[in-house]
């Protein structure tokens, strides 16, 4: 489906080791405008080291990273400022207010002033801080933070979202709020890569997922191409992710615990 | 109490200065040595002092030299403990000051069964680590090696006891203080809203310079060839304070009063243990006291373009000033940056109020002190600032690897905060030295046109420096660069600086001369040819200006590599 759009982000035989460890294996990948794409994988098996190479954090030992035809090590700031990113572990100024946080980041984007103000008041309001939008971050909850995480890389548009587990901490409404934003914004056109280890969002969500293990990319497709590469024909995701990286048996790990 | 679980919680303290440290983030090697370098190195160095000591000792041949020799040594002693009470005092302060960001790392041992009588013993244990234990111990050996060719080893010892018992009070006063500054803070904030954040800076601000104010006045006062007489007299009087008490004990013990020293040195313990019990029990009531959200603001509202706009900066770079501006007022442990400026300006005042003198004197004073208020307090904030600039931003420092910024905005942004914070302190500095001193209008110009020289060139070369090395570790305290780039960047300072001035010093020089009431042979200030001043002021601003320059493209070249290299300082931060 999505290799008949345009490709917003390609990956080309992607390397990137970490002394003896290989993060990502030769990786070749092509994500087209407007899609929504699930990057899912046990711990480790470099997901978000795939997400921080298309956002020119992590460079490649091997291979290039192009998003929306431009060489991310060549153009670093012109790629991130069409990127929204939500990091796994977000670290943000936490002397700050939220409000101050959202329009540093606007500012830091270069939003016009008003676009600003009117952005920051319509994710506040949706994701329900308003009211708290004055107060230090330092006394937010882990949810709240995330809620002004998400709200800081949507609020300037960009053509590219990048999530690294952006449902961590969210409640089921502020949640449903995302989830539903993404597919809106992939009818506009704006591509999102998100990594999970929640399957049913992922299944729920994404046109196309890639199951990664130990930096390699084990299977590549739509929900009913990874069933009939599974040769699971009614599974789920999860049998599918189970079956496909090799830990579908857990009973004697259970077991092995429970002695 | 499971002393076991408090050694573990000390050991985890020790190990916590890994943390970022090392390139070697995946699987970090150490070297014991190196870890307890510092206590080893105090060690070996109070093993020579003593020995040196005891060695001059046996080689003097008069007995009567020996014998006063040897009464100094002990009066030495005396003093010995209250000098470790007041250092720890300060060190461990300090070092608490430091830590106050690192509040939400260390919570996670609240989680585990541990009581808090094994936390608080532990946190005051770790308080003592470094600096103070390595000075005790340096002390401790110097004693007990001198002590041994002085013959006097049971007061060495009962001196080395009381010098850890001091460290130990010390340290537990700290803790103490902690948790009643933590509880003010709380009802504060909760009273005050957003102008705790104020309170909290200027309460710093004070509590820094009457701090210092007082410690210099002290030591201005107390002549260092009467010092220790003053301390040991003055100890005798002061017995009712417990702080005093291992000073005392010494003092009895020499005189022969066995039993009062026993009887005095189990109070002293009794002491510890009550101190300990207090902050147990502090520790308990606000050990995880949350202090109350601040509301800064109400209502939504965004920046829009506002003076430094209009100066040349673009929005980013505008929005990173402003952001490290807030972060300088609102977090408590960036209030070690204003330490120097604010010792350096209370310095200069206690000079004042203790040498006014006659006529001529007082002129000269004046003329010194205008100058070094209005220079000074603000080239050291250029520098403090300056080389911090970059590691201020701690683990934060990904979200600026996240967003679009390239290396020319950061080097601005930093720049400009830097230079504005340092112009601000000068401004306010050289203002008191205008009231208290009515400096000529040539010896004002030539002040403030090198200030700002100053300023913006050594600013410039601390910022070049701050991003070649900086330190973005937060536990056990945030040091935000690396020891040798810092001592590179005030190196280069120093002898920029000096390169900077030099073609103005001979000006100053003669009316330092002049007021002196020396007769110069040839000149007087007013005799030399005003057009040479300016020449010299000139020559002094093209140096500055071509300094400037030169780091900037030194500055920019180490961003542009900073920010290519983001994944090593990610991995530091994120491991």
């Amino acid at each position: 489906m999505a290799l008949a759009l345009e490709p917003a982000v390609i990956l080309s035989n992607v390397v990137k080791r970490y002394g003896n460890i290989v993060a990502v294996d030769d990786l070749s990948l092509q994500i087209g405008s407007g899609e929504v794409f699930g990057l899912l994988g046990p711990n480790g098996s470099g997901k978000s080291t795939i997400l921080k190479m298309i956002l020119g954090l992590v460079k490649p030992d091997e291979g290039h990273v192009e998003v929306f035809g431009m060489n991310v090590q060549e153009h670093p700031v012109e790629v991130k400022q069409l990127i929204g990113y939500v990091p796994e572990s977000p670290r943000i100024y936490e002397f700050l207010t939220g409000l101050e946080f959202l329009d540093l980041t606007g500012d830091i984007y270069g939003m016009d002033p008003d676009d600003k103000k009117r952005e920051i008041e319509k994710y506040l309001e949706a994701f329900e801080l308003k009211g708290r939008e004055g107060d230090l971050i330092s006394s937010y909850s882990h949810g709240m933070k995330q809620k002004l995480i998400i709200i800081s890389a949507l609020m300037h548009r960009p053509k590219l979202l990048l999530l690294d587990e952006p449902l961590s901490g969210l409640d089921p409404r502020s949640a449903r709020i995302v989830k539903d934003l993404i597919r809106e914004l992939a009818v506009e056109g704006i591509t999102t890569i998100m990594s999970t280890h929640i399957l049913e969002i992922a299944q729920a969500m994404c046109d196309r997922i890639a199951i990664m293990s130990q930096g390699k990319l084990l299977a590549l497709g739509t929900m009913e191409e990874l069933r009939k590469k599974a040769e699971a024909s009614n599974s789920n995701l999860e049998e599918i992710f189970l079956k496909l990286t090799g830990t579908s048996d857990v009973k004697p790990i259970i077991e092995a615990l429970l002695e | 109490m499971n002393f076991k679980k408090v050694f573990l919680l000390v050991k985890a303290e020790i190990k916590s200065y890994r943390l970022v440290s090392s390139e070697r983030f995946r699987k970090f090697r150490e070297n014991k040595f190196f870890i307890h370098f510092l206590y080893i190195s105090a060690c070996i160095l109070g093993f020579l002092a003593g020995w040196m000591i005891g060695n001059f000792y046996s080689k003097i041949p008069d007995p009567s030299v020996k014998d006063m020799f040897l009464q100094g040594v002990i009066l030495f002693f005396i003093s010995l403990p209250m000098v470790v009470i007041l250092t720890s005092l300060i060190l461990t302060q300090i070092n608490q000051f430091q830590r106050l960001g690192a509040k939400l790392s260390t919570q996670p041992l609240y989680w585990f069964p541990i009581s808090w009588e094994e936390h608080t013993l532990a946190s005051i244990i770790a308080s003592i680590l470094g600096v103070p234990l390595a000075f005790t111990l340096f002390l401790s050996l110097s004693i007990l090696v001198a002590s041994i060719f002085l013959n006097i080893v049971p007061l060495a010892v009962l001196t080395v006891f009381s010098l850890f018992l001091s460290d130990f009070v010390a340290s537990v006063t700290t803790e103490i203080l902690k948790n009643i500054q933590k509880r003010i803070y709380g009802a504060l904030t909760k009273v005050g809203g957003r102008k705790t954040i104020w309170l909290r800076f200027i309460g710093s601000i004070l509590f820094l310079t009457i701090f210092y104010f007082f410690y210099f006045s002290m030591y201005y006062q107390v002549k260092p060839t009467i010092l220790l007489k003053t301390v040991v007299s003055g100890l005798k009087n002061l017995w009712f304070i417990p702080y005093t008490w291992p000073s005392i004990l010494l003092s009895l013990f020499i005189n022969g009063y066995i039993y009062e020293t026993i009887i005095l040195l189990i109070m002293s313990m009794f002491f510890a243990y009550l101190l300990f019990l207090a902050a147990t029990k502090l520790n308990i009531k606000y050990g995880l006291y949350e202090t109350p959200a601040i509301t800064i603001s109400r209502g939504i509202y965004v920046s829009k373009p506002g003076l430094l706009r209009k100066l040349g900066l673009s929005a980013p770079e505008v929005a990173l000033v402003k952001k490290d501006f807030k972060g300088l007022i609102r977090r408590q442990e960036l209030a070690s940056i204003l330490i120097f400026p604010i010792i350096s300006t209370v310095v200069v005042f206690v000079v004042i109020v203790m040498r006014i003198g006659g006529e001529s004197s007082t002129r000269l004073l004046y003329l010194f002190v205008f100058t070094y208020l209005t220079l000074v307090p603000g080239v050291l904030m250029a520098i403090g600032t300056g080389i911090r600039a970059i590691g201020l931003e701690g683990t934060r420092i990904s979200y600026i690897f996240s967003m679009p910024i390239d290396a020319k905005t950061l080097v601005r942004a930093k720049y400009t905060f830097t230079v504005l914070l340092s112009l601000t302190t000068a401004l306010i500095c050289s203002l008191i030295g205008v009231l208290v001193c009515k400096p000529s209008l040539k010896t004002l110009l030539l002040s403030v046109s090198e200030t700002v020289f100053l300023i913006f060139s050594l600013g410039m070369i601390s910022i070049s420096f701050s991003i070649k090395g900086p330190d973005f570790r937060e536990l056990p305290r945030p040091r935000m660069i690396q020891p040798i780039w810092g001592i590179i960047s005030f190196l280069t300072c120093f002898f920029i600086g000096l390169i900077e001035t030099l073609p103005v010093i001979p000006f100053l020089l003669i009316r330092f001369l002049e007021l002196s009431e020396f007769n110069f042979p040839f000149w007087t200030f007013s005799s030399v040819p005003e057009i040479y001043f300016y020449i010299g002021l000139s020559i002094s601003g093209v140096i500055a200006f071509a300094v400037t320059h030169s780091f900037y493209r030194f500055a920019l070249e180490n961003a542009k590599k900073f920010l290519v290299h983001a994944e090593k300082v990610l991995a530091y931060i994120e491991k």
